[in-house]
């Protein structure tokens, strides 16, 4: 029983995953089928483009910009990192000849399903405590002691930070790989 | 905490790729498989590149020089035989850039390296005289062994096919359609009755064969009561060259020959030397013309 909660409440998450190998896979068949195979190329930059762009998100939550909801930027940091993530794997084409861009595309593909994980932690964390909080107050607990009990559930917010300590460092390695990829195709490539 | 992780794995990572594309270039940054006769230089990626500016022709010129492509390998040992298209072509192209015809890192065969050729590349003039490339590839048909102009004229570079004959060219040869279209020819009653001298462009264009320019208003202008159905007039299975108006109640042999002689008109056996259409005022003009020669009353 808790078996089956547990995978209905991730198979959202493994379908949002699923989608972007899959519509990659497709959308990579339908270019070169098509005579679109030399843009899959220039996908490369677009999707490291969105990529950066959601990253404002990131900037905003350690307040080095201002502007923006939090809420707001981390919805557009999912969509965009998703959407930047699926053309960077067109531009990959599942043709994984040399380590330095194979690395970067695993990397990413770790780092996709690393944040769809925080995704689901911070859907649980929200739940977990709304459900809580009205537990205790049909109980009519005072709010000190509603926020008492609330601090057994940080463990879920540590288990944030647990995995912020996951998601951040494996985002730099993929980070550290695409750069060099880049660094490399602007030396040896003739533009 | 995290910020100290991030920065030691990304400086663990850029470090371990570094290294990885100073020792292994080949197999880290490597976009492809190198053809054999490359791939003893597949960890010198500087032999053929200059940084910033990829493959140059500056480098590869400095082993495959232009004047010996054909004719000698790039270790100096001449070809046996020579390839004299190759070297024609190489030494026939303007401002030579390897990298409009040829690439890398393509897989093993030689042929995975030539990418389209591009004719422009050639000057206009050479563009022109394809036979100095393509002379074997002439087609030895009635067509084409006859003609001497360039293929140009009539095919692109692009494709062969499809071919835009320009029939002019053929000067003299223009009205000559059965040298070339004999089997065409169409065979029912209409075309074999027309004799040897008359020739396809008095009725059909070199654009298209549909709508042909006979002009049978010429003979005879069709009208309501007079509609183009053939065999109204014509025997369509032997010939058009004669007809007949008695298919037609209208025109009964005793009553025409009552009417026509009731007028003083006796030779009225071909209609339409005075009837060109079934309007009776255009008989009148024509039949006050031939007076004279065929009435009672001259």
């Amino acid at each position: 029983m808790t078996a089956r909660f547990t995978f209905t409440k991730i198979l959202p998450f493994i379908i949002i995953y699923a989608v972007l190998i899959g519509a990659a896979a497709i959308l990579h068949y339908y270019m070169h089928s098509s005579g679109l195979k030399w843009t899959l190329r220039y996908l490369g930059i677009a999707g490291t483009a969105l990529i950066l762009i959601s990253f404002f998100y990131s900037l905003r939550k350690r307040k080095v910009i201002n502007f923006g909801k939090a809420k707001s930027l981390l919805q557009i940091h999912e969509l965009l990192a998703w959407t930047g993530s699926l053309l960077i794997l067109l531009h990959a084409g599942f043709e994984f000849d040399a380590v330095i861009p194979r690395m970067a595309v695993f990397a990413m593909l770790i780092v996709v399903a690393s944040g769809l994980t925080g995704k689901y932690l911070l859907k649980q964390a929200r739940e977990s405590i709304k459900e809580k909080r009205l537990e205790l107050k049909a109980k009519n607990l005072s709010e000190e002691e509603i926020e008492k009990e609330l601090f057994a559930l940080s463990l879920i917010a540590d288990k944030m930070q647990l995995w912020r300590n996951v998601h951040i460092p494996l985002t730099v390695i993929f980070a550290a790989f695409a750069l060099l990829h880049i660094i490399t195709i602007l030396l040896f490539w003739r533009w | 905490m995290v910020k100290h992780t991030a920065l030691i794995s990304f400086l663990i990572a850029f470090i371990l790729g570094v290294a990885g594309i100073i020792v292994f270039p080949y197999y880290t940054i490597n976009p492809g498989v190198m053809i054999e006769d490359h791939m003893h230089l597949k960890n010198d990626c500087l032999s053929c590149h200059t940084l910033g500016f990829g493959a140059q022709t500056e480098k590869c010129v400095e082993c495959h020089r232009v004047s010996g492509i054909g004719i000698r390998r790039v270790s100096g040992e001449e070809r046996e035989p020579a390839n004299t298209k190759s070297s024609f072509l190489h030494q026939s192209i303007i401002n030579i850039q390897c990298y409009d015809c040829h690439t890398e890192h393509n897989g093993l065969s030689r042929e995975n390296a030539t990418l389209i050729f591009r004719h422009d590349v050639l000057s206009a003039d050479l563009q022109k005289e394809c036979t100095k490339c393509h002379s074997p590839q002439k087609p030895d048909d009635d067509i084409h062994r006859t003609l001497t102009f360039n293929c140009s004229e009539c095919h692109s570079t692009e494709s062969w096919k499809p071919s835009h004959f320009k029939h002019e060219l053929l000067g003299e040869k223009l009205n000559e359609c059965r040298s070339c279209h004999e089997s065409k020819q169409p065979v029912d009653v209409l075309h074999k009755s027309l004799g040897k001298e008359i020739q396809c462009v008095q009725c059909h264009t070199t654009d298209k064969w549909k709508p042909s320019t006979f002009n049978h208003t010429k003979y005879f202008r069709f009208d309501g009561n007079h509609p183009s159905n053939c065999v109204d007039c014509h025997d369509v299975n032997k010939t058009f060259e004669t007809y007949t108006c008695y298919n037609c109640h209208e025109h009964r042999p005793a009553k025409i020959e009552k009417e026509h002689i009731k007028e003083g008109i006796r030779n009225f056996t071909n209609c339409v030397e005075c009837h060109r259409s079934g309007d009776e005022i255009d008989a009148e003009g024509r039949r006050d013309k031939k007076r004279g020669r065929d009435r009672d009353d001259n």
